[in-house]
């Protein structure tokens, strides 16, 4: 082992242009996994955010159309122990009509508690004017509402009840969704404002509505089916962002599925380049290898001088490689730039993504060494010296 | 004591074409002797030097070395009987051209004990000292002369202190001042270990100076002197 390592060294250094031009290929393959994948993770990433990110990924609703979650609190307790759901909330809708400063407008009032308000729907980052609270009658408006009829924090207006009952509610304040229809007509609320349309007791629930890990976002459909499972006594069906976003998720399998065949095609291109230049050391070292065999060394002490190249290669390469992945992700985070100055995909130094292709690479470059091993014990010394 | 016993060796190459370039050679050398072949291009000794060396393998006959056949052996203990009971030196020399010429030195050593120790090391010393290379066992084995790396070729053969030492031509490449001071090396560790040295070598003056002259003509044994 020691003696094939010390010659595998000696190989390496005595063709120094050679080694150093297969470790900076080796080390190009790398930095491309590593700056492509974290690139499309980081888009990934930013994608999600912005579609689904501040929207519920995991909505449990009664089976039956319009009617109300019996025993919600149960209900959202279990989804609560569930692991992998970071938040979960209760909200409900009802469609009325609103009477601001003398003109109706159909609204959609979206009552929510405040787990629902501020971790899922994440209301307070998303506030243009006035606080994100809501209490009673105290309401939110779309910020069309501020922008395109006037309406300013404090006012006042009406919300038709049942048999035409007016309920006067408060402005505390406008958000901005960033979608045009939402800021058009959602009338953000608390859980009872519905009720009181309605002139019914108690607090209903439409649905319950739940965010999970940011780590297991794609496994929201399996994660919606166990809930399903342990919510199999009440008469409720979950349902999951996938489902609600098919299309949105097909653009980011393709882009996941595009990335890894850029990082499969680079690993093949780099398994195919060892294994060349150290096929051609065989042919370099025959006359080497030929004596040592000669002098007595067994073929499987030959074989590790190649599998020992193939490892200080892919190591050496795998560390360059690091270096220069990241090198590239920092200099494409520091230049390249949004016209507000924040960068234009926000990349993670995912480190466990980083060594991993490191690994790889290493893991490449054995497997690369193994034909020329192989092909060094098949010499026959005899050959060598016959043939000098 | 014979060291090295061939019965009946016959070897043939080629499969279609059959071309047998040695016949029945029968042959024993005693230990601590000095034996040399000789014989035109193309008369089998080298095929019978390498048959000798376990590097090649005969078609048909049998070989002893130290009392043990070696006929049925597999490469592994092949290779292990090389390491521990012979020393090779050839006409082109072979030294690793990576390594210095100590290091050189050291590698039947390291292939049969691992890491060199001291002890190992100034043994190699010794050795280089005893061909006349003290003063560059530091260089590359590409930075010395030819005659330079054939004495580092002999200390290499002896740093496993092998029974036997194989030379196939080994002053074929040299002028004559190097054959001559390859030759009084290559006696003088004769006379001093007692290794038994077999040398294949086309010049005459080398082949006189040995206790054995054996001639080779067309595969066959022609004349077999004993001083």
């Amino acid at each position: 082992m020691r003696l094939g390592f010390k010659i595998a060294k000696r190989f390496l250094k005595s063709n120094l242009g050679q080694t150093i031009l297969i470790i900076m290929g080796i080390a190009i393959g790398v930095s491309v996994q590593i700056f492509i994948g974290i690139l499309i993770q980081g888009l990934q990433k930013s994608l999600v955010d912005k579609t689904i990110g501040n929207s519920p990924q995991i909505t449990v609703k009664v089976n039956t159309r319009g009617e109300a979650i019996e025993n919600s609190e149960e209900v959202l307790a279990i989804v609560r122990k569930n692991n992998q759901i970071s938040n979960g909330g209760t909200t409900t809708v009802q469609a009325t009509i609103a009477d601001i400063k003398e003109t109706v407008y159909p609204v959609q009032i979206h009552a929510m508690d405040e787990d629902a308000l501020l971790k899922i729907y994440k209301i307070k980052d998303k506030m243009v004017a006035g606080v994100a609270h809501t209490s009673g009658t105290q309401v939110l408006l779309g910020a069309t509402f501020q922008d395109k009829y006037g309406v300013k924090v404090g006012d006042t207006f009406n919300l038709l009840g049942k048999d035409g009952e007016q309920i006067q509610c408060k402005v505390a304040g406008f958000f901005d969704l960033q979608v045009a229809t939402i800021n058009e007509t959602w009338i953000i609320s608390d859980m009872t404002l519905p009720s009181l349309l309605t002139g019914e007791e108690g607090i209903k629930v439409s649905a319950i509505e739940a965010t999970i890990d940011e780590d297991a976002i794609f496994d929201a459909d399996i994660i919606a089916q166990k809930l399903e499972k342990n919510l199999s006594a009440y008469d409720v069906e979950v349902s999951s962002w996938k489902t609600a976003n098919a299309q949105l998720l097909s653009g980011l399998q393709g882009q996941s599925v595009s990335s890894i065949m850029i990082q499969v095609f680079v690993l093949v291109s780099v398994v195919l380049g060892i294994a060349s230049v150290l096929a051609i050391t065989v042919l370099q070292k025959s006359r080497q290898i030929g004596i040592l065999k000669a002098m007595g060394m067994t073929n499987s002490t030959t074989k590790t001088v190649f599998l020992f190249q193939g490892l200080m290669l892919g190591v050496g390469g795998a560390v360059m490689g690091i270096l220069l992945g990241v090198g590239l992700l920092v200099a494409f985070s520091t230049f390249v730039k949004n016209p507000d100055g924040t960068p234009l995909i926000a990349l993670q130094l995912k480190v466990g993504f980083i060594m991993m292709s490191g690994f790889i690479a290493i893991g490449a470059s054995l497997i690369a060494s193994f034909i020329p091993a192989v092909r060094s014990s098949k010499l026959n010394p005899i050959d060598i010296i016959k043939n000098n | 004591m014979n060291i090295l016993e061939l019965t009946k060796i016959n070897k043939i190459y080629g499969s279609e074409i059959k071309t047998q370039v040695l016949y029945d050679i029968n042959l024993s050398f005693a230990e601590h002797s000095f034996n040399s072949i000789i014989g035109q291009s193309g008369s089998g000794k080298s095929t019978l030097l390498n048959i000798m060396g376990t590097l090649d393998k005969p078609t048909s006959g049998q070989i002893q070395i130290g009392g043990e056949n070696v006929a049925k052996m597999k490469e592994k203990q092949l290779a292990k009987i090389r390491n521990d009971w012979m020393g090779f030196v050839f006409q082109f020399h072979y030294l690793l051209p990576e390594f210095t010429a100590l290091e050189n030195v050291l590698i039947p050593y390291e292939i049969k004990n691992g890491k060199a120790d001291k002890e190992a090391v100034d043994k190699a010393k010794e050795y280089l000292k005893l061909v006349g290379l003290e003063q560059v066992m530091n260089n590359p084995a590409t930075k010395m002369s030819g005659g330079q790396q054939q004495r580092t070729a002999i200390a290499r053969a002896m740093i496993n202190s092998p029974k036997i030492i194989l030379a196939d031509e080994p002053t074929g490449n040299l002028d004559s001042d190097s054959t001559e001071i390859i030759y009084d090396v290559l006696r003088n560790i004769n006379e001093k270990y007692g290794t038994t040295f077999v040398i294949i070598t086309h010049d005459k003056r080398i082949a006189e100076k040995a206790d054995r002259i054996i001639e080779m003509k067309d595969g066959r044994i022609n004349m077999d002197i004993k001083k």
